[in-house]
């Protein structure tokens, strides 16, 4: 037996999931949830082996769900929205199903899934979404990340700094620091290039939160930011800054 | 309005140098033609010119004053003869005095300046009607400036206008999102899928068939909204709720069209979209001296992350307004700890 969830926010679209898996006798639906919260929850607890999953969603949305999770589900993604799909195959995930979908679609999805069970590779079906749609870096306007068990959702104007701790990077905010797993280069991409800027190799900054830069040693600076936090700022760095802060 | 010889000294300069320009033609017509000597020739000169340089800046107030006044063409006309001869006969006065105690022992030449009245009156009147067409010229320049300016301004609002009003009138998403919901509908309850299939397309048929510069009575954008609202509903269920109190009187109050539409799209946005909870839409429509006041709010949960709402939406509302009406005080926002309060007046139609 197959266990699967549905996770979206709308009646409809979860009445619509059932009804195209009530053909299918082995899956079971472990459960429906409506929202990224109960979600996340239910995958943890569950431990589902097919996840539907919306993207659209009240408290978190579908990505910022799967970043919080330790092991990745089999996720076929349901939305509305085409422009995720470069993403949903980053993820590896088994489809990416564009609502409305048939029930024929629906079952090749399925397929997939079956197939992904056997050994994880991923869809050539996303594959051809992904490939039609020009590469739209998603500009992220907040982070989630979990401490011990709670879950906290960062506004990315709040966080002072970034520092990269080998697979690691560490998020400083004023009222303290969040460790999440995570590359400094894609926080570079993803974050807004004209409030974030990487003054070191280390450190990705907030510039409205720069103080001041005190010159440290000859044509070195150190950044001072307003929490008191004193960071090196590196050549290439203060070029970046100067570019944008245009002193 | 700034006056124009003062606004900065480069203007003032000019105006130095048109007026001793003149006095030096005036001395040489008295020192060549009428044989003074060139002491007098020159003092006469200076005495005359100057003193209606000075008077001259100050015209510039009578002639905005009277510009002001929006006097009628006889009126403004019978002001300045009056104003004319008074200016010419003071001004003449005044440099005959100064003159005469300049030149006390010269009889035979104060005796000419007697004589010569008329002249100089003449001259006097010639020097006010320049300078007062000058400064005609400078307003009426100005005004044409401004007039191109606020064209061109006007011209660029309505381009920007009608670009976000096209991208706003269909949310593909809300569109796709609604087909998705019929489509689950057909199995659950075909009867309540045909009835969104027809609220789906009234509701396309209106938004696709409206211009933007049209008024319609509130009565037919309420019908709009319901339809919107209840096409949502389908997919939200018990999360949107709204309730409408409308004063009978106000049904047929002009709008202009479409105008409330994005307005109830944000509250659905950043309401519904963002919380599991109940969220309430209160629509409050009451008539006022002016015109009509309209009160939106909806409850949003205040733990929901910051998302970046575009204010896209308001803003387009805030320039149709400004339009339409040229007023951009009719939009007023308010928001609290998870409320957010939108308050319009529209007025009588222009």
């Amino acid at each position: 037996m197959i266990k699967a969830i549905i996770i979206d926010d709308e009646q409809p679209a979860r009445d619509l999931i059932s009804h195209y898996l009530s053909g299918h006798k082995d899956i079971e639906i472990a459960g429906q949830f409506a929202d990224g919260f109960t979600g996340l929850k239910a995958i943890q607890d569950l431990k589902p082996d097919l996840v539907f999953l919306d993207i659209q969603m009240p408290k978190l949305t579908g990505f910022e769900l799967l970043e919080l999770l330790d092991e990745m589900p089999n996720i076929i993604f349901t939305t509305a929205y085409d422009q995720f799909a470069i993403k949903a195959f980053e993820l590896n995930a088994v489809d990416y199903l564009l609502k409305p979908y048939s029930q024929e679609r629906f079952d090749q999805a399925l397929v997939k899934a079956y197939d992904h069970f056997q050994h994880k590779k991923a869809s050539t079906e996303i594959k051809k979404l992904a490939n039609h749609i020009a590469d739209n870096q998603e500009i992220l306007d907040r982070v989630v990340v979990k401490t011990g068990s709670k879950i906290k959702v960062i506004p990315v104007d709040s966080i002072l700094y970034l520092e990269s701790q080998d697979d690691y990077v560490m998020i400083y905010l004023t009222d303290g620091k969040f460790l999440k797993q995570q590359t400094m280069k894609y926080f570079e991409q993803h974050l807004d290039a004209t409030k974030f800027v990487r003054i070191h190799r280390s450190y990705l900054v907030n510039i409205n939160t720069i103080k001041q830069l005190e010159l440290y040693e000859k044509n070195t600076y150190m950044a001072v930011l307003s929490n008191g936090a004193k960071l090196r700022v590196s050549d290439t760095g203060y070029k970046a800054l100067k570019g944008l802060m245009k002193f | 309005m700034i006056h124009p010889l003062l606004i900065n000294l480069r203007n003032l300069a000019i105006y130095a140098l048109f007026w001793l320009l003149l006095t030096a033609c005036w001395a040489g017509l008295s020192f060549f033609y009428f044989r003074s000597p060139i002491g007098l020739a020159i003092t006469d000169s200076v005495v005359y010119n100057f003193s209606f340089a000075i008077l001259s800046i100050g015209l510039w107030y009578t002639v905005r004053y009277s510009n002001l006044e929006k006097l009628n063409i006889v009126n403004r006309f019978l002001h300045h003869i009056v104003e004319a001869i008074i200016i010419a006969g003071a001004w003449f006065l005044v440099c005959y005095l100064i003159l005469r105690t300049l030149f006390s022992t010269n009889h035979d030449y104060l005796a000419k300046q007697l004589a010569s009245i008329p002249i100089i009156i003449g001259v006097g009147l010639i020097y006010y009607t320049v300078s007062t067409m000058f400064y005609y010229l400078v307003i009426s320049y100005r005004n044409l400036q401004e007039k191109i300016q606020h064209e061109s301004e006007l011209k660029a609002l309505v381009k920007e206008t009608e670009l976000s009003l096209l991208k706003s009138q269909i949310n593909p998403h809300f569109l796709f999102n609604s087909l998705n919901s019929i489509s689950s509908l057909t199995i659950t309850n075909p009867a309540k899928a045909q009835e969104m299939i027809i609220k789906l397309s009234e509701f396309l048929r209106h938004s696709i068939g409206h211009k933007e510069d049209q008024m319609v009575a509130l009565r037919a954008e309420i019908d709009q909204i319901m339809l919107y609202l209840d096409i949502e509903k389908i997919r939200f269920g018990e999360r949107l709720r709204y309730d409408f109190k409308i004063n009978p009187q106000c049904m047929e109050f002009l709008v202009p069209a479409m105008i409330l539409q994005p307005l109830f799209e944000n509250a659905i946005k950043h309401g519904v979209y963002e919380s599991t909870e109940e969220v309430t839409i209160t629509f409050n429509c009451q008539p006022k001296a002016e015109g009509m006041n309209i009160r939106l709010s909806n409850n949003f949960d205040p733990e929901a992350p910051p998302r970046k709402g575009n204010q896209m939406g308001i803003r387009n509302i805030v320039s149709r307004l400004k339009l339409i009406y040229q007023r951009d005080d009719l939009l007023k926002i308010s928001k609290s700890q998870n409320n957010f309060d939108l308050e319009i007046t529209l007025p009588y139609p222009i």
